[in-house]
């Protein structure tokens, strides 16, 4: 059944005592996973509304995604990544593996859930087993944090991005052969101060079209900027589209609905912005204002629900965090 | 405010600028002056202030709050003292907390960088009086010095508010000569086209001229440029003391080959040199957004090149008579803003020496749960200044006589912390 991507309702919203950063639904769309400037990850029982934390991680959790048909995978600023399984009542750890000695600044599973990538605040990209958590693979951005990561549907090429200053990159990889295959500079979304000599911007999520030709990198349009979302030929590097928001600040990330639209989540002092775009264009379908910074969000596996998280506060200092469920109509 | 302002307005002119034409124009090879025989003089107390612009989070560093809504990201770590923990960011300076004094309970209350980086240097609020390199310099002047007694090591830009206030009243012999970036003030190397000979001419002719200008006059301002122009000559002579190839390449890879640590090592060679006072500006704390990225870096550079500048300072005897600081202008807020930043903070937060004249293994202070409010022992950017001037010998209660112009040297409503010196 289609859905129209401009009626969307809000069904719930869900609080946390901390901002909330990252979600994702588990693969059987029965829980939301969403972590942030907390230890605890929020834990979402989508049909009961039953809320609990889950705990585990000695740091904050930046980064979460589901992986394969079990799995959801959760990466904090101590370098851990944990695999919960979500095929009970609630989920449970299945492993914890110390991934990095830094921070996890970004965390991506393959569509056929085989692997997953991490990365760091040191530009070190690490290709894990998911069935046992072993390392295979291992990569390296100088000298920068890699903001993000994305397998391309092809199973043999990983995007990266980074924080270069003036110019950052998406690069294209055969991770297999730890060979870089494509390098593409994005000053679009460098915030880059010559009087502070500091890259402020950076690409800030990295998403690929289902049929692997599109990648779309997050980020703000210069500094103090429009949020925004750059569409590149995953082949050639070229740009194709850029999609600017209403809003100043930064487009956090985007995801593909099935039916091949594209929604972004995007965040500016205390308010923030979903917006849907039919990708043909450059002006968004329908634009959603949010109460708080719109931080991440996923779209069910069934297509017709999406979350968002949001973090609150007074003025510029979020203090707690929000998960908010939407629907959209037929 | 001070009695009058500084003396030096007259001759209001850039330091650097003044070395500079003052190298060109001596040019010659033989000094009328002898150097500062440093080796006679092993136990002469120096000081030097490791500047941690835009300033650094005390949760970040050396007051951390794991756990907490304010704590962020980062665990704490044991270190050297018992029951005493401080950021996982600062690894190599929990190894040797036991030979560190930090004060946790600063309250300067001061969220500016222009006036932070002024009031922390002087102790004061109130414009006009020299910064703590300036007013070492003089307090602890020799008759026979002859290098500049104050030199600032920091990188080019940004610019704007690192180098608020300097000698103040004592005048222009006093304020900092900046060594931007490493390089030695420009034109030490007297042209190929002067020849000694024309150089003493020249310089004959200036002092000639000197002195007849003098006669009935207030000679104040030649008397500025006099030591300008006999600093410019001590550094012409002694310009390898800049000159880091001289340097071990064991030094170079423990202080690190960034930045930080070259500068640092520098610090130390001008230090040896017999400088009184050296600062080194550290850049790029101010993290409006991305606080804990940004921390990660600067702490990791920060953390070994500390450790490892202390243990050579140790090893070379030096530390029994230099005082360490480490300070930035202020701290960042608590609260973390939407960007993941720290903003700026000068309720509650940190300080650190090391060194001469102070107790090593001492925390001194505390704030609260949230680190929002110093709840002990709360510390007056005063009381530093204070503390300071005493851990290296200095009596922080006298005052200047300049001119017939009387200012104390610190703030008479403060004091020196009395648990902090040794």
């Amino acid at each position: 059944m289609n859905i129209d991507p401009a009626k969307t309702k809000q069904l719930a919203e869900y609080k946390h005592e901390a901002p909330l950063l990252c979600c994702t639904f588990d693969p059987s769309g029965r829980f939301v996973l969403a972590g942030g400037r907390d230890r605890s990850l929020a834990c979402l029982d989508v049909a009961t509304s039953a809320q609990a934390d889950l705990e585990g991680h000695e740091s904050w959790v930046g980064n979460v995604v589901r992986s394969g048909a079990e799995l959801v995978l959760t990466a904090d600023f101590a370098g851990t990544v944990i695999a919960w399984d979500c095929t009970g009542d609630s989920p449970q750890q299945r492993r914890k593996i110390a991934a990095h000695a830094c921070g996890i600044y970004s965390l991506a599973a393959s569509h056929d859930g085989t692997l997953f990538a991490t990365g760091d605040r040191d530009g070190a990209i690490r290709i894990w087993r998911a069935g046992d958590g072993q390392q295979l693979y291992e990569l390296h951005v100088q000298d920068q944090p890699v903001y993000a990561l994305a397998f391309h549907p092809d199973g043999q090429r990983l995007i990266s991005a980074d924080r270069q200053p003036k110019k950052p990159r998406l690069k294209a990889w055969d991770f297999a052969k730890a060979k870089e295959l494509l390098n593409i500079d994005v000053p679009q979304l460098s915030a880059y101060r010559r009087y502070e000599d500091i890259e402020w911007g950076g690409i800030r999520g990295v998403t690929l079209s289902a049929d692997g030709k599109t990648i779309v990198a997050c980020g703000s349009n210069e500094y103090s900027g429009p949020a925004c979302a750059l569409l590149f030929d995953a082949d050639t590097g070229e740009l194709k589209r850029k999609l600017d928001s209403t809003l100043k600040g930064f487009c956090y990330g985007a995801r593909y609905h099935p039916q091949g639209f594209l929604l972004t989540a995007s965040g500016d002092i205390g308010k923030g912005e979903l917006s849907l775009w039919d990708v043909q264009s450059d002006k968004p379908l329908a634009a959603l204002a949010t109460p708080g910074p719109s931080t991440s969000l996923d779209i069910h596996p069934d297509g017709r629900r999406f979350v968002v998280t949001q973090t609150r506060g007074k003025g510029s200092y979020p203090d707690s965090g929000t998960l908010t469920v939407f629907e959209w109509e037929a | 405010m001070p009695a009058r302002k500084s003396i030096a307005a007259a001759a209001a002119i850039s330091r650097r600028t003044c070395l500079q034409g003052a190298a060109a124009a001596l040019g010659y090879g033989a000094l009328a002056y002898p150097l500062r025989a440093e080796a006679a003089r092993p136990l002469r107390k120096q000081l030097l202030l490791l500047f941690l612009s835009g300033g650094a989070s005390q949760f970040e560093t050396w007051d951390p709050k794991p756990g907490v809504k304010t704590g962020g990201p980062f665990r704490s770590i044991s270190t050297s003292l018992p029951d005493v923990q401080i950021s996982e960011l600062l690894p190599h300076a929990s190894k040797i907390l036991h030979r560190l004094t930090v004060v946790r309970s600063v309250n300067s209350n001061i969220p500016d960088h222009f006036q932070g980086h002024y009031a922390l240097q002087s102790g004061r609020i109130v414009p006009g009086y020299p910064v703590l390199g300036s007013a070492v310099a003089k307090l602890l002047e020799h008759a026979d010095d002859v290098l500049p007694g104050y030199l600032t090591i920091r990188r080019d830009g940004p610019k704007a508010y690192t180098d608020v206030g300097d000698a103040g009243f004592l005048g222009a012999k006093y304020e900092g000569v900046r060594i931007v970036n490493n390089q030695p003030p420009e034109n030490l190397i007297r042209p190929a086209a002067v020849s000694s000979a024309l150089a003493d001419a020249v310089d004959r002719i200036r002092k000639s001229a000197d002195e007849r200008f003098r006669q009935g006059r207030d000679d104040r301002p030649i008397r500025a440029y006099g030591a300008t122009f006999d600093q410019a000559a001590a550094l012409m002579q002694r310009r390898e003391i800049f000159d880091l190839s001289k340097e071990s390449a064991s030094d170079h890879e423990q202080y690190g080959k960034h930045e930080f640590g070259q500068h640092c090592l520098l610090a130390r060679r001008l230090l040896q040199a017999g400088v009184t006072c050296v600062k080194v500006t550290h850049f790029d704390w101010d993290a409006h957004q991305s606080n804990f990225y940004w921390h990660q870096v600067r702490c990791a550079e920060f953390d070994r090149t500390l450790v490892a500048l202390l243990d050579d300072l140790e090893r070379r005897g030096m530390l029994e008579h230099t005082l360490v600081v480490i300070s930035g202008e202020m701290g960042r807020t608590p609260q973390i803003n939407n960007l993941g930043g720290r903003d700026h903070w000068g309720r509650a937060w940190s300080v650190a020496m090391a060194g001469c004249g102070v107790k090593p293994g001492v925390v001194y202070g505390a704030t609260n749960e949230l680190g929002t409010e110093v709840k002990d022992k709360p510390v007056k950017l005063g009381d530093l200044f204070h503390t300071y001037l005493r851990a290296i010998g200095i009596d922080s209660s006298a005052k200047y006589e300049i001119d017939g112009q009387v200012n104390p040297v610190a703030d008479p409503a403060a004091k020196p912390i009395a648990d902090l010196l040794a």
